[in-house]
């Protein structure tokens, strides 16, 4: 069997349009994770911190008045302060070098009292989203401090939120059930304690990968086009049905091919998005996150992943057996993988979603690699709220489901189809 | 061993391609003999597994082909007519492919596959892909491929077709040597090449069996009904298009010999001459048009 798998692989290897398209794609792939490292290099990031010299910790109910505490000891002290020169230095250009991080509070504060003049603020404000008063000596002591309370009140505000919603009474039982379930997981995190720290590396990769996501659909339907429609379109089809394992083994063989190819797809697509963002950036980082860590969103990213490619490769040998043009298998694939995201968008869009209906369409394959994020912080509800899970389970069963059923559909339709040559 | 076909008929539409075949194989070559479109790729199809007959069953010593599944496949080697390769495959990983298709595994595949390139005579462009090779270079590989397994039942589809002469001699010396203890079925309508090597020859035509024997007793069919006579040149379209005509020689004075495959007399000075096999294939498939027939 493993002969058989290998053998595939030399197959799809050999095949020009897959090869064609994975170049193309790590191609897209690299340009991307690229772009977004030299923004951050550069510093032309909207985020509230741009630099790695802070140390992290965690933050929870527990410790937050000390941090608080700290704060406002720290922020008493007259020497942290830049001198007037200083900021004035600040404005001819020290910001673009990306050299200090600032309080825009203070700045607003000093505009309105008039220390600096209107036009300056506006000057500062839009060039950058924070202005410079601290001292570099003590910046690291200072996102020490004001790091955790920024995290800790985000998490708190984004949990009131969640809460007020859920107490909605306009709005839907599982919705309400979906917004509450988010408030206790935020709640639970508060008081156990949030990550939090420098995870620049691990933020930027995430954002290359979930739109990696997406053109591993067509790395897989391009190279997977051809397991069984390349056989019947040169006539091996019939030396192949003719031998003890041509038949049932060697569909076996293709569908697990489709299966450990959506496999390293996943693995080689996670490896492009975080490899060079982590090189470049830093390691550091990936237990940050409130709710979900960049570890668990990693994890839970890369098993929906696996399972919705799984889900299209199939998809894919499925048309590959049945047709034999591969624009027919290409178009029927991408109609069928990606009409979930079309239905999806026309429900929402015409504001007439039956009870669950948005939550578990995008437990749907192509859905889970769109909306991975919202895949996984989502609960669905079912039975009138008796039962409420993460949606990612439903996807997994959903998922497992397809897999099996149209593995048997593949093999049926190869076992079936006719030999012409 | 032994190959039963009961009542097998494949209908495509209303087409019979072919139609209610009743027959018993037994070891030894057998050629199946018929013109294009004579059903013998569709009864080989049927015969390798590949092909569900519409009616009726093929059986290999009493048990139904397709009970035996995968233990048929394996001791089946299978040449199609037209058969497609991996282009990108060199022509031992294309063999140690299908060794791996056929259960053979490990050292003695590499074995088989080394005796075989050396009997088709490709050891030499072993490691050529095959999406170079020449038509005739890869009938020889699928002629390899067939035998790797030492099939029991083989069966040939057209073998021969796009060989050279010097090929040809070498693939007949060759099915010659393998041991007459399997089935060989070998499709064909090259009839000298069956002339050597097969022990029964079936002529087929619209689907059916229309004659079935050995060589010597298909021949015998043909006793008193092959004719040679010296006409004028001019004549010859004129019986061309009366009877069916085997070979023509040029002599003198504007006058042919020829070879006229008739139940009666054809013409006066028309001899009996002893037939061949070739005459007995013109008595089956050297159809004459009816209008001609009548006047
Ligand atoms: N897939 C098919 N669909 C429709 N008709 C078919 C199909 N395959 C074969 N036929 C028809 O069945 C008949 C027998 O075809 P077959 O290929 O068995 O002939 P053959 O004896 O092998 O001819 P040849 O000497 O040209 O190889 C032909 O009339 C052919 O048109
Ligand atoms: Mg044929």
């Amino acid at each position: 069997m493993l002969k058989l798998i290998k053998y595939e692989f030399v197959k799809i290897w050999n095949s020009r349009i897959s090869s064609v398209v994975i170049a193309l794609v790590l191609i897209i792939s690299c340009c991307f994770s690229g772009y977004q490292i030299y923004k951050c290099k550069t510093g032309k990031v909207v985020t509230s911190i741009n630099r790695s010299e802070y140390p992290g910790g965690i933050v929870s109910n527990k410790n937050i008045d000390n941090f608080r505490d700290e704060l406002q000891e720290f922020e008493g002290r007259e020497e942290i302060y830049e001198t007037d020169s200083a900021v004035e230095n600040f404005y001819a250009g020290y910001v673009l070098k990306g050299k200090y991080d600032v309080k825009e509070d203070d700045l607003f504060e000093k505009a309105v009292t008039g220390e600096i003049t209107n036009e300056e603020y506006n000057k500062i404000i839009s060039g950058y989203n924070s202005a410079p008063c601290i001292k570099e000596e003590y910046l690291a002591e200072y996102f020490a401090l004001y790091y955790p309370i920024t995290v800790y009140e985000t998490a708190q505000r984004d949990k009131n939120i969640y809460f007020e919603n859920s107490e909605r009474a306009d709005y839907e039982l599982n919705k309400r059930i979906d917004y509450s379930m988010k408030a206790y997981n935020i709640a639970d995190n508060l008081e156990k304690g949030i990550y939090y720290g420098y995870d620049y590396g691990w933020n930027v990769a995430e954002g290359v990968f979930d739109s990696v996501g997406i053109l591993l659909i067509f790395v897989i339907i391009f190279g997977l086009c051809g397991v069984f429609s390349a056989e019947y379109n040169s006539g091996t089809d019939s030396l192949l049905m003719a031998t003890k394992k041509g038949k049932n083994k060697l569909a076996t063989a293709k569908i697990l091919t489709g299966i450990i190819y959506s496999l390293i797809c996943t693995i080689a697509g996670a490896l492009v998005s975080y490899l060079p963002s982590l090189i470049v950036l830093g390691f550091e980082g990936g237990n940050v996150g409130y709710s979900v860590t960049h570890f668990q969103h990693l994890a839970d990213k890369s098993v929906s992943l696996i399972l919705a490619c799984c889900v299209i490769s199939l998809i894919t040998l499925c048309f590959s057996a049945f047709f034999r043009k591969v624009t027919s298998i290409i178009f029927c694939t991408v109609l069928v993988s990606v009409a979930p995201i079309g239905i999806t968008m026309f429900l929402t869009s015409a504001n007439n979603m039956p009870f669950d209906a948005g939550v578990l369409l995008n437990t749907l394959p192509a859905n889970m690699i769109i909306n991975s994020h919202q895949v996984f912080q989502q609960y669905a509800t079912i039975f009138q709220g008796l039962l409420t899970i993460r949606t990612l389970y439903i996807s997994l069963v959903v998922s497992v489901l397809l897999i099996i059923l149209v593995s048997l559909l593949v093999k049926v339709l190869y076992l079936k189809h006719r030999i012409r040559n | 061993m032994e190959i039963k076909y009961s009542e097998i008929t494949k209908k495509y539409g209303d087409k019979k391609a072919v139609d209610g075949v009743n027959l018993t194989l037994n070891n030894g070559v057998c050629a199946l003999l018929g013109a294009n479109g004579s059903g013998k790729t569709t009864l080989m199809r049927i015969t390798a597994g590949i092909l569900d007959a519409t009616e009726g069953s093929v059986s290999l010593d009493g048990r139904n082909i397709k009970a035996l599944d995968s233990s048929y496949r394996n001791i089946l080697g299978y040449l199609p007519q037209n058969f497609g390769c991996y282009k990108d495959f060199k022509a031992k990983d294309f063999l140690m492919y299908m060794c791996a298709l056929k259960g053979i595994d490990g050292d003695f595949a590499k074995k088989r596959c080394k005796e075989m390139l050396e009997e088709v005579g490709l050891t030499e462009v072993q490691n050529k892909k095959i999406g170079s090779f020449s038509g005739g270079m890869k009938q020889r590989l699928g002629i390899a491929q067939s035998l790797l397994n030492e099939p029991s039942v083989l069966i040939l589809d057209e073998p021969t077709a796009g060989l050279d002469p010097k090929e040809r001699i070498r693939f007949r010396n060759m099915l010659c040597a393998l041991s007459k203890e399997r089935i060989i079925i070998y499709a064909t309508h090259i009839v000298s090449d069956i002339t050597f090597l097969a022990d029964r020859v079936l002529i087929m035509k619209d689907g059916k069996i229309v004659a079935d024997g050995s060589p010597e007793e298909l021949i015998e069919i043909a006793v008193g009904k092959v004719w040679s006579v010296n006409v004028e040149r001019s004549e010859l379209s004129r019986i061309q298009a009366r009877y069916s005509v085997g070979t023509i020689k040029d002599g003198d004075n504007g006058f042919v010999n020829v070879r006229i495959v008739s139940e009666g007399k054809p013409f006066e000075e028309a001899v009996n001459v002893k037939p061949e096999l070739d005459d007995v294939y013109l008595y089956f498939f050297g159809e004459v048009s009816e209008d001609a027939e009548a006047d």
